[in-house]
Protein backbone atom coordinates (compact mmCIF):
# COMPACT_ATOMS: atom_id res chain seq x y z
CA UNK A 1 0.00 0.00 0.00
CA UNK A 2 1.34 3.44 -0.88
CA UNK A 3 1.96 6.03 1.80
CA UNK A 4 -0.75 8.22 0.33
CA UNK A 5 -3.30 5.42 0.37
CA UNK A 6 -2.33 4.54 3.91
CA UNK A 7 -2.76 8.11 5.11
CA UNK A 8 -6.05 8.39 3.28
CA UNK A 9 -7.49 5.29 4.84
CA UNK A 10 -6.43 6.28 8.30
CA UNK A 11 -7.54 9.87 8.05
CA UNK A 12 -10.85 9.65 6.22
CA UNK A 13 -13.69 7.23 6.68
CA UNK A 14 -17.31 7.35 5.62
CA UNK A 15 -19.70 5.40 7.76
CA UNK A 16 -22.11 3.23 5.79
CA UNK A 17 -25.45 2.30 7.27
CA UNK A 18 -26.58 -1.08 6.03
CA UNK A 19 -29.82 -2.91 5.85
CA UNK A 20 -29.55 -6.16 7.86
CA UNK A 21 -29.76 -8.19 4.67
CA UNK A 22 -27.00 -6.13 3.11
CA UNK A 23 -24.83 -6.63 6.16
CA UNK A 24 -25.48 -10.36 5.98
CA UNK A 25 -24.35 -10.39 2.35
CA UNK A 26 -21.16 -8.55 3.27
CA UNK A 27 -20.43 -11.01 6.05
CA UNK A 28 -21.16 -13.96 3.78
CA UNK A 29 -18.63 -12.74 1.22
CA UNK A 30 -16.09 -12.10 3.95
CA UNK A 31 -16.55 -15.57 5.43
CA UNK A 32 -16.35 -17.33 2.07
CA UNK A 33 -13.50 -15.36 0.54
CA UNK A 34 -11.75 -13.44 3.28
CA UNK A 35 -12.46 -10.20 1.43
CA UNK A 36 -13.97 -7.61 3.76
CA UNK A 37 -16.19 -4.70 2.89
CA UNK A 38 -13.38 -2.13 2.87
CA UNK A 39 -11.39 -4.26 0.48
CA UNK A 40 -14.44 -4.76 -1.72
CA UNK A 41 -14.88 -1.00 -1.80
CA UNK A 42 -11.27 -0.33 -2.74
CA UNK A 43 -11.14 -3.10 -5.34
CA UNK A 44 -14.45 -2.49 -7.06
CA UNK A 45 -16.42 0.60 -6.10
CA UNK A 46 -13.67 3.18 -5.58
CA UNK A 47 -12.48 3.11 -9.23
CA UNK A 48 -16.08 3.45 -10.38
CA UNK A 49 -16.74 6.36 -8.05
CA UNK A 50 -13.59 8.08 -9.30
CA UNK A 51 -14.67 7.73 -12.95
CA UNK A 52 -18.17 8.86 -12.01
CA UNK A 53 -16.83 11.99 -10.30
CA UNK A 54 -14.72 12.84 -13.36
CA UNK A 55 -17.72 12.49 -15.67
CA UNK A 56 -20.00 14.63 -13.52
CA UNK A 57 -17.35 17.33 -13.00
CA UNK A 58 -16.79 17.43 -16.75
CA UNK A 59 -20.53 17.83 -17.30
CA UNK A 60 -20.73 20.63 -14.74
CA UNK A 61 -17.71 22.40 -16.22
CA UNK A 62 -19.31 22.11 -19.66
CA UNK A 63 -22.24 24.15 -18.40
CA UNK A 64 -24.74 21.35 -17.94
CA UNK A 65 -27.18 21.58 -15.10
CA UNK A 66 -27.31 18.37 -13.13
CA UNK A 67 -30.67 19.25 -11.71
CA UNK A 68 -32.99 17.24 -9.55
CA UNK A 69 -34.64 15.53 -12.50
CA UNK A 70 -31.29 14.17 -13.56
CA UNK A 71 -30.07 13.33 -10.09
CA UNK A 72 -33.31 12.03 -8.62
CA UNK A 73 -32.51 8.51 -7.85
CA UNK A 74 -32.69 5.55 -5.57
CA UNK A 75 -28.92 5.99 -5.60
CA UNK A 76 -29.27 9.28 -3.82
CA UNK A 77 -25.69 9.99 -2.87
CA UNK A 78 -26.69 12.95 -0.74
CA UNK A 79 -29.27 11.16 1.35
CA UNK A 80 -28.88 11.37 5.08
CA UNK A 81 -29.14 8.31 7.29
CA UNK A 82 -32.59 9.52 8.25
CA UNK A 83 -33.65 9.73 4.60
CA UNK A 84 -32.48 6.20 4.03
CA UNK A 85 -34.17 4.99 7.19
CA UNK A 86 -37.45 6.43 5.98
CA UNK A 87 -37.28 4.23 2.88
CA UNK A 88 -37.31 1.15 5.02
CA UNK A 89 -39.96 2.41 7.39
CA UNK A 90 -42.73 2.69 4.80
CA UNK A 91 -43.86 -0.84 4.11
CA UNK A 92 -41.98 -3.17 6.35
CA UNK A 93 -40.71 -3.77 9.79
CA UNK A 94 -37.17 -3.81 8.59
CA UNK A 95 -34.79 -1.38 10.22
CA UNK A 96 -31.30 -0.21 9.46
CA UNK A 97 -28.41 -2.08 10.96
CA UNK A 98 -25.74 -0.40 12.99
CA UNK B 1 -36.16 20.82 -17.99
CA UNK B 2 -32.90 22.64 -17.76
CA UNK B 3 -32.05 24.98 -20.61
CA UNK B 4 -28.53 23.70 -20.36
CA UNK B 5 -29.38 20.17 -21.27
CA UNK B 6 -26.33 19.87 -23.51
CA UNK B 7 -22.75 20.90 -22.80
CA UNK B 8 -21.26 24.00 -24.36
CA UNK B 9 -20.16 23.41 -27.95
CA UNK B 10 -16.52 23.79 -26.91
CA UNK B 11 -16.96 20.85 -24.50
CA UNK B 12 -19.18 18.72 -26.70
CA UNK B 13 -16.60 16.60 -28.53
CA UNK B 14 -13.71 14.42 -27.48
CA UNK B 15 -10.32 14.50 -29.14
CA UNK B 16 -10.14 11.97 -31.95
CA UNK B 17 -7.21 9.67 -32.54
CA UNK B 18 -6.68 6.59 -34.67
CA UNK B 19 -6.39 4.32 -31.64
CA UNK B 20 -9.58 5.55 -29.99
CA UNK B 21 -12.05 2.66 -29.92
CA UNK B 22 -15.45 3.03 -31.51
CA UNK B 23 -17.88 4.19 -28.87
CA UNK B 24 -21.49 5.09 -28.26
CA UNK B 25 -22.32 8.46 -29.83
CA UNK B 26 -19.54 8.38 -32.43
CA UNK B 27 -20.51 10.24 -35.60
CA UNK B 28 -19.72 8.30 -38.74
CA UNK B 29 -19.58 9.45 -42.34
CA UNK B 30 -21.51 7.44 -44.92
CA UNK B 31 -24.49 6.50 -42.76
CA UNK B 32 -28.17 7.09 -43.48
CA UNK B 33 -31.63 6.43 -42.19
CA UNK B 34 -34.21 4.19 -43.87
CA UNK B 35 -37.99 4.05 -43.57
CA UNK B 36 -40.01 1.21 -45.05
CA UNK B 37 -43.24 2.64 -46.28
CA UNK B 38 -46.26 0.42 -46.77
CA UNK B 39 -47.11 0.32 -50.50
CA UNK B 40 -50.83 0.55 -49.86
CA UNK B 41 -50.28 3.64 -47.75
CA UNK B 42 -48.25 5.19 -50.56
CA UNK B 43 -50.91 4.33 -53.16
CA UNK B 44 -53.73 5.64 -50.98
CA UNK B 45 -51.89 8.88 -50.26
CA UNK B 46 -51.15 9.47 -53.94
CA UNK B 47 -54.79 8.78 -54.86
CA UNK B 48 -56.16 10.95 -52.07
CA UNK B 49 -57.86 7.99 -50.45
CA UNK B 50 -57.76 7.02 -46.77
CA UNK B 51 -55.13 4.52 -45.80
CA UNK B 52 -56.68 1.03 -45.58
CA UNK B 53 -57.17 -0.16 -42.04
CA UNK B 54 -56.31 -3.78 -42.78
CA UNK B 55 -53.74 -3.75 -45.57
CA UNK B 56 -52.40 -6.98 -47.01
CA UNK B 57 -48.78 -7.85 -46.34
CA UNK B 58 -46.76 -6.54 -49.28
CA UNK B 59 -44.70 -8.65 -51.64
CA UNK B 60 -40.95 -8.41 -51.31
CA UNK B 61 -40.61 -6.44 -54.53
CA UNK B 62 -43.13 -3.92 -53.27
CA UNK B 63 -41.18 -3.52 -50.05
CA UNK B 64 -37.97 -2.99 -51.96
CA UNK B 65 -39.49 -0.26 -54.06
CA UNK B 66 -40.96 1.60 -51.12
CA UNK B 67 -37.99 2.07 -48.87
CA UNK B 68 -37.12 5.71 -48.31
CA UNK B 69 -33.45 6.39 -47.61
CA UNK B 70 -32.69 9.75 -46.05
CA UNK B 71 -29.88 11.68 -44.52
CA UNK B 72 -26.92 13.79 -45.51
CA UNK B 73 -24.35 11.14 -44.97
CA UNK B 74 -23.64 11.22 -41.25
CA UNK B 75 -25.04 8.96 -38.56
CA UNK B 76 -24.64 8.46 -34.83
CA UNK B 77 -23.82 5.05 -33.37
CA UNK B 78 -26.47 4.48 -30.72
CA UNK B 79 -26.20 1.28 -28.63
CA UNK B 80 -24.43 0.76 -25.38
CA UNK B 81 -20.77 0.11 -26.35
CA UNK B 82 -20.67 -3.56 -25.33
CA UNK B 83 -23.06 -4.25 -28.21
CA UNK B 84 -20.39 -3.49 -30.83
CA UNK B 85 -17.13 -3.65 -28.88
CA UNK B 86 -14.24 -4.26 -31.23
CA UNK B 87 -12.61 -7.63 -30.73
CA UNK B 88 -15.63 -8.89 -28.78
CA UNK B 89 -19.28 -8.87 -29.76
CA UNK B 90 -18.67 -6.36 -32.50
CA UNK B 91 -16.27 -8.75 -34.21
CA UNK B 92 -18.98 -11.34 -34.78
CA UNK B 93 -22.37 -9.68 -34.94
CA UNK B 94 -22.92 -7.54 -38.07
CA UNK B 95 -25.67 -5.20 -36.90
CA UNK B 96 -24.98 -1.55 -36.12
CA UNK B 97 -27.87 0.54 -34.91
CA UNK B 98 -27.53 4.15 -36.02
CA UNK B 99 -29.62 7.26 -36.44
CA UNK B 100 -28.96 9.79 -39.20
CA UNK B 101 -27.98 13.41 -38.70
CA UNK B 102 -29.81 16.21 -40.47
CA UNK B 103 -28.62 19.81 -40.86
CA UNK B 104 -30.28 22.19 -38.45
CA UNK B 105 -30.89 24.69 -41.24
CA UNK B 106 -33.87 26.54 -42.62
CA UNK B 107 -35.18 23.32 -44.16
CA UNK B 108 -35.22 21.46 -40.86
CA UNK B 109 -38.72 20.47 -39.78
CA UNK B 110 -37.92 21.05 -36.10
CA UNK B 111 -37.71 24.15 -33.94
CA UNK B 112 -34.04 25.09 -33.74
CA UNK B 113 -34.10 26.62 -30.26
CA UNK B 114 -36.08 23.76 -28.79
CA UNK B 115 -33.69 21.21 -30.27
CA UNK B 116 -30.72 23.06 -28.80
CA UNK B 117 -32.41 23.14 -25.39
CA UNK B 118 -33.16 19.42 -25.42
CA UNK B 119 -36.90 19.96 -25.63
CA UNK B 120 -37.66 17.94 -28.78
CA UNK B 121 -37.98 14.36 -27.64
CA UNK B 122 -36.96 12.53 -30.81
CA UNK B 123 -33.85 14.62 -31.46
CA UNK B 124 -30.31 15.11 -30.23
CA UNK B 125 -28.61 18.40 -30.91
CA UNK B 126 -25.10 18.15 -32.40
CA UNK B 127 -23.07 21.36 -32.80
CA UNK B 128 -20.68 21.71 -35.73
CA UNK B 129 -17.83 19.34 -35.11
CA UNK B 130 -15.13 21.14 -37.04
CA UNK B 131 -14.50 24.43 -38.73
CA UNK B 132 -15.30 22.66 -41.98
CA UNK B 133 -18.78 21.69 -40.84
CA UNK B 134 -21.47 23.88 -42.39
CA UNK B 135 -23.76 24.18 -39.36
CA UNK B 136 -25.29 22.45 -36.40
CA UNK B 137 -27.03 19.15 -36.95
CA UNK B 138 -29.60 17.07 -35.13
CA UNK B 139 -29.99 13.33 -34.82
CA UNK B 140 -33.52 12.15 -35.58
CA UNK B 141 -34.26 9.06 -33.50
CA UNK B 142 -37.41 8.39 -35.55
CA UNK B 143 -35.09 7.38 -38.37
CA UNK B 144 -33.11 4.89 -36.32
CA UNK B 145 -31.86 2.19 -38.66
CA UNK B 146 -29.77 -0.95 -38.52
CA UNK B 147 -26.90 -1.06 -41.01
CA UNK B 148 -24.20 -3.55 -41.78
CA UNK B 149 -21.09 -3.26 -39.63
CA UNK B 150 -19.05 -2.51 -42.74
CA UNK B 151 -20.56 0.98 -42.79
CA UNK B 152 -19.06 1.68 -39.37
CA UNK B 153 -15.33 1.96 -38.91
CA UNK B 154 -12.84 4.28 -37.30
CA UNK B 155 -11.78 5.65 -40.68
CA UNK B 156 -15.24 7.09 -41.29
CA UNK B 157 -15.55 8.62 -37.86
CA UNK B 158 -15.66 12.41 -37.89
CA UNK B 159 -16.44 13.12 -34.24
CA UNK B 160 -16.79 11.47 -30.84
CA UNK B 161 -18.64 12.61 -27.74
CA UNK B 162 -17.03 13.97 -24.61
CA UNK B 163 -18.14 12.44 -21.35
CA UNK B 164 -20.46 15.39 -20.77
CA UNK B 165 -22.25 15.10 -24.11
CA UNK B 166 -22.33 11.31 -23.71
CA UNK B 167 -24.35 11.84 -20.53
CA UNK B 168 -26.72 14.17 -22.41
CA UNK B 169 -27.04 11.68 -25.26
CA UNK B 170 -27.88 8.80 -22.94
CA UNK B 171 -30.41 11.02 -21.18
CA UNK B 172 -32.08 11.74 -24.52
CA UNK B 173 -32.20 8.02 -25.37
CA UNK B 174 -33.73 7.21 -22.01
CA UNK B 175 -36.37 9.91 -22.36
CA UNK B 176 -37.20 8.84 -25.93
CA UNK B 177 -37.30 5.07 -25.45
CA UNK B 178 -38.32 4.76 -21.82
CA UNK B 179 -39.94 8.09 -20.99
CA UNK B 180 -37.83 8.90 -17.95
CA UNK B 181 -34.69 11.01 -17.47
CA UNK B 182 -31.50 9.10 -16.93
CA UNK B 183 -30.28 8.79 -13.38
CA UNK B 184 -26.99 10.67 -13.70
CA UNK B 185 -25.47 9.36 -10.49
CA UNK B 186 -26.29 5.71 -11.21
CA UNK B 187 -25.22 6.10 -14.83
CA UNK B 188 -21.93 7.68 -13.85
CA UNK B 189 -21.10 5.08 -11.21
CA UNK B 190 -21.97 2.15 -13.46
CA UNK B 191 -20.86 3.33 -16.89
CA UNK B 192 -18.30 6.15 -16.66
CA UNK B 193 -15.36 3.75 -16.73
CA UNK B 194 -16.36 2.59 -20.21
CA UNK B 195 -15.74 5.98 -21.83
CA UNK B 196 -12.47 6.13 -23.78
CA UNK B 197 -11.45 9.27 -21.88
CA UNK B 198 -11.85 7.66 -18.46
CA UNK B 199 -8.49 7.46 -16.70
CA UNK B 200 -7.23 3.90 -16.68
Amino acid sequence: MSAQASVGRRAQTKGVSMHPNELEDVRTIEELTGVGFSEMYHRHLAPQVSAAAQLLVEARDAGMELDRSRLKSEWDLTATAQDIASLYAEDSELTLGE
Amino acid sequence: MSERFYPKPSRYFATLSADRPLFQGDIIRGVFGAWWRHPESVRATLAGRPVPSDPRFPALDELRSNVLVRGKGYGMLLPQPCEFSEGEKGATQPFRVVAPLFPLDRNADVDHDRVRKGLVGHTLWVPRWSDLGPQDHYVDLRWTTSVDATFIDRGGRVAALSRASWLAMVDRLSRYYVGIPVDAAAFAVNQAQLHPDAAG
